[in-house]
């Protein structure tokens, strides 16, 4: 959208419709929340009400990906992102993906913080293929700002557990303190053993190693970048939500196969405020009078 | 929590705006959920990390004759040593952490679509260590198994919270495997079957005898451990990649063991959710 004199947003700060929004925000009794009925009692129990939903997004231009395949004839080795070399194994391409979501968490905490909140809950992040090139990273989430007195935290925390979740650890002295999430990406060239191994044609039983060395460099990578991001929130645990890998083949010229692999990590660090050795947790034991599901979540 | 320290409370925010500037302590990661995090611990158990072992294994060829009942050996074995290699990985990373356990495992495959008969195998995993003088151990007691190993459990933290306050501790994950041909019905065998309602011994045996080996195999490692028995056990079938007459029949269970000698629990009290 147009400013009133015409012309486009510079891409600092907030893109003015965003900022209407706030501004809307401010003069307005009624806030908005993504929250559902459970959630928002639960927060209610802890001393926290909704300010308002929050969101950030970037639509980036995803194109150029890195070079080389760490070729050896009978002893390749794995590229991961996080190596190092600025270019290599795909680094650019996660240096982008990093933006993207870095950009769109930016612009979540930055609403968050106009709306006065302490914390942002619930977030949920989405990756969207507009076309070949462009994609979409949203951050969305519920703002929701404590009743208590007194000093406040510097940042917003921010979070993608929800309601219910927050409100336990609350309860049982641990305070969320930020959202992370970490990535690698690498390459490994089909070297003549990995070939031998994985032929159709060979009848027995054998372990990949060239396979297994790489989705376990990128893996171990995108770890590492993950503990690294969540460290710098604060905190001593961080609970993975989701943890994904995905490999896939690529054949740049004839008979030279490389193999890839992409690794992410999503999560959230918190911190123990509870003063004793362990936390003050009183669970009970009940049994519900309904049928429930067998669920780990 | 009263309303006077409702919201975040001061502690908390002193701590946060601390370690904004840069004094951390140790840091650990877990996909546990929240409600097994907080359990976990109030079991007397720390997380020490997210422990991982990861293998990309090719998995041998083997043909069945058309008619006849048999096990797949070569790749019983495959989805054994497979399996090890992933589950003995991830120990291996406990181990360095100096672990007591490990909580939540998941073992899981996943055939790739780059190649015919090419699958990861990976288990996932908390491991734990005990708090000292942890509460419900006997004196003396380790939580390592009888092989040295830190124990490894698949259930549930709300399972392993419940599993230890009825006076039992996990000691390892036990598994069996057996892939099995189920032969087809000879021509003559078919044809006069056609239109009838009858069962089909061949292939009712066929599936006794598979799950059978792999139920006792299952067993047999749980010998090896000195269990008491074994919790939480899945009996699945898993087709793969096979076709329709050759399944994998994996065995997969908690073998556990006594701390003391009774073993009641609390009388649970009913509630009604009032959501669904």
């Amino acid at each position: 959208m147009p400013r009133s004199d015409g012309t486009t947003w510079d891409g600092v700060g907030l893109p003015p419709a965003a900022q209407d929004r706030l501004t809307r925000a401010a003069d307005s009794q009624a806030a908005g929340s993504l929250l559902s009925v459970p959630d928002a009692s639960a927060l209610a129990t802890v001393g926290f009400t909704p300010v308002g939903e929050v969101m950030g997004c970037i639509v980036e231009q995803v194109a150029w990906r890195g070079y080389g395949c760490g070729y050896g004839w009978t002893d390749s080795r794995t590229v991961a992102s996080g190596n190092g070399n600025r270019w290599a194994g795909l680094a650019p391409y996660v240096q982008a993906v990093y933006h993207g979501w870095e950009t769109a968490l930016r612009r979540l905490l930055m609403e968050a913080t106009a709306l006065g909140a302490d914390g942002v809950v619930g977030i949920q992040l989405t990756q969207k293929h507009l076309d070949l090139q462009n994609r979409e990273f949203v951050a969305l989430g519920t703002a929701v700002r404590g009743v208590a007195v007194g000093p406040r935290a510097k940042v917003p925390f921010t979070t993608d557990l929800n309601g219910t979740d927050v409100s336990k650890l609350l309860h049982a002295g641990w305070l969320p303190t930020g959202i992370a999430v970490g990535i690698s990406a690498g390459v490994r060239h089909d070297d003549y053993r990995t070939r031998n191994q994985a032929s159709w044609w060979n009848g027995s039983n054998t372990e990949i190693t060239g396979y297994t060395d790489l989705v376990s460099t990128i893996r171990h990578d995108a770890r590492t970048q993950f503990e690294r991001r969540a460290r710098a929130h604060g905190g001593e645990a961080v609970l993975v939500s989701s943890m994904g890998l995905h490999v896939w083949e690529n054949e740049p010229s004839d008979n030279h196969t490389d193999h890839y692999a992409e690794a992410s990590f999503i999560g959230t660090a918190a911190t123990a405020f509870h003063r004793g050795a362990t936390a003050p947790t009183s669970s009970l034991t009940v049994l519900p009078l309904n049928r429930t599901k067998e669920n780990r979540r | 929590m009263t309303s006077a320290d409702a919201a975040i409370p001061r502690d908390a925010i002193n701590r946060l705006n601390a370690m904004r500037e840069g004094d951390h302590k140790g840091l650990f990661t877990s996909d546990l959920s929240v409600n097994e995090f907080l359990l976990v611990r109030e079991a007397g158990f720390r997380p020490l990390g997210l422990v991982l072992g990861s293998s990309v294994y090719h998995v041998g060829i083997q043909t069945a004759r058309w008619s006849k009942n048999q096990e797949m050996t070569t790749l019983s074995e495959a989805m054994y040593h497979a399996r090890e290699l992933a589950m003995t990985r991830m120990e291996a990373e406990a181990n360095a952490l100096g672990a007591d356990g490990i909580v939540g495992v998941r073992l899981e495959i996943e055939f790739k679509e780059f190649g015919e008969s090419i699958a990861e195998f990976i288990a996932v995993g908390t491991a734990v260590k005990a708090d000292q003088n942890h509460p419900l151990a006997p004196a003396g007691h380790s939580w390592r198994n009888n092989l040295g190993q830190p124990f490894t459990s698949d259930l549930s933290g709300q399972d392993f919270w419940t599993l230890l306050q009825a006076g039992y501790a996990p000691l390892g994950m036990t598994m069996g495997t057996c892939v099995y041909h189920i032969g087809h019905q000879k021509f003559w065998q078919a044809l006069g079957n056609a239109g009838a309602n009858v069962e089909i011994p061949q292939f009712t045996e066929a599936l006794y005898d598979a799950r059978e080996l792999a139920m006792g195999r299952m067993q047999a490692e749980a010998e090896r451990l000195e269990a008491e028995g074994i919790v939480g056990v899945q009996l699945l079938s898993l087709p793969h990649r096979w076709g329709g007459h050759t399944t994998e029949f994996f065995a997969i269970g908690t073998a556990v063991r006594s701390l003391r000698e009774d073993h009641t629990i609390a009388k649970p009290t009913l509630v009604l959710p009032l959501t669904d």
